[in-house]
């Protein structure tokens, strides 16, 4: 993996941490915009959710090892394109002809079970992060004379 | 041939092999949300077994090294992914115990042969 080496996992570790932080910002964005009627182009909120997918440099006919497992790549964040409800409010000022405000597609349930999907794997990563130190100190502690 | 002894020599070879383990588990770990992805797996238990069965000495076991496949055996959720969070922690811990086992026994015998050398 080039920079990798002796410290791999710290990175594969790394990439899994910063995408999941990147998961729990878009659900707070998400959450925090929940009722946002109005965007920059005039249409309302629209939930954004990330995109994941494992980063493995895999060359043709090479079998996996340890020098290409590079942990999880963010493909980008997305708009979810689900309909958007509306709701009934007249006296709103974004309120269309008929009296119907058209609302963000964000759900609270949704974003609640996203971040604590995303804490947890953050914890798991975490994990990982100090298992693999405390690996590293014992191997190192080997050069140590008794 | 380790530039060690026989017994030294697998020792490392066992550390090496538990070390590529935890990286294939924490690459797992990092691939948890992702969609699709199916958990890999390093194996070598299989392959010392087979080439220590038997009598003799440990040399037999030179030149071994972990691999990594695919793992099909774990149930795939509605996204596609088949990592199992519990499992991936209980497997971390597994590894980082099985590394400190190799360690102290490797200190053990570096410790033999730093007395023999020092011979008093």
């Amino acid at each position: 993996m080039g920079q990798g080496g002796l410290f791999s996992v710290t990175q594969i570790a790394s990439s899994g941490l910063a995408a999941e932080r990147l998961r729990m910002e878009v659900a707070a964005n998400n959450i925090a915009n929940a009722n946002s009627t109005r965007t920059a182009d005039g249409t309302p909120y629209r939930r954004q959710q990330v995109v994941f997918s494992a980063a493995m440099q895999k060359a043709m006919g090479k079998s996996i090892d340890g020098d290409n497992l590079t942990g999880v790549t963010i493909d980008g964040v997305q708009d979810d394109m689900s309909e958007l409800p509306k709701l009934y409010s007249p006296g709103h000022p974004h309120a269309d002809a008929d009296g119907f405000v058209t609302m963000p597609n964000v759900k609270l349930p949704h974003e609640m079970v996203d971040m604590m999907t995303a804490a947890r794997a953050y914890e798991a990563n975490l994990k990982s992060l100090q298992v693999f130190r405390n690996m590293t100190e014992q191997s190192l502690s080997l050069l140590k004379g008794s | 041939m380790s530039p060690l002894d026989a017994q030294s020599g697998l020792l490392s070879q066992l550390m090496d092999a538990s070390a590529l383990r935890q990286q294939v588990v924490t690459h797992n770990l990092a691939n948890l949300n992702t969609p699709g992805y199916q958990r890999l797996e390093a194996t070598f238990e299989d392959q010392f077994q087979k080439a220590l069965a038997g009598a003799g000495d440990v040399s037999r076991a030179d030149g071994i090294k972990a691999k990594v496949v695919a793992s099909k055996d774990a149930a795939t959720r509605s996204d596609g992914n088949n990592v199992d969070l519990d499992r991936e922690v209980g497997e971390l811990q597994r590894t980082a115990m099985m590394f400190q086992t190799y360690t102290k026994l490797l200190e053990a015998r570096l410790g033999m042969m730093r007395r023999a050398m020092d011979s008093r």
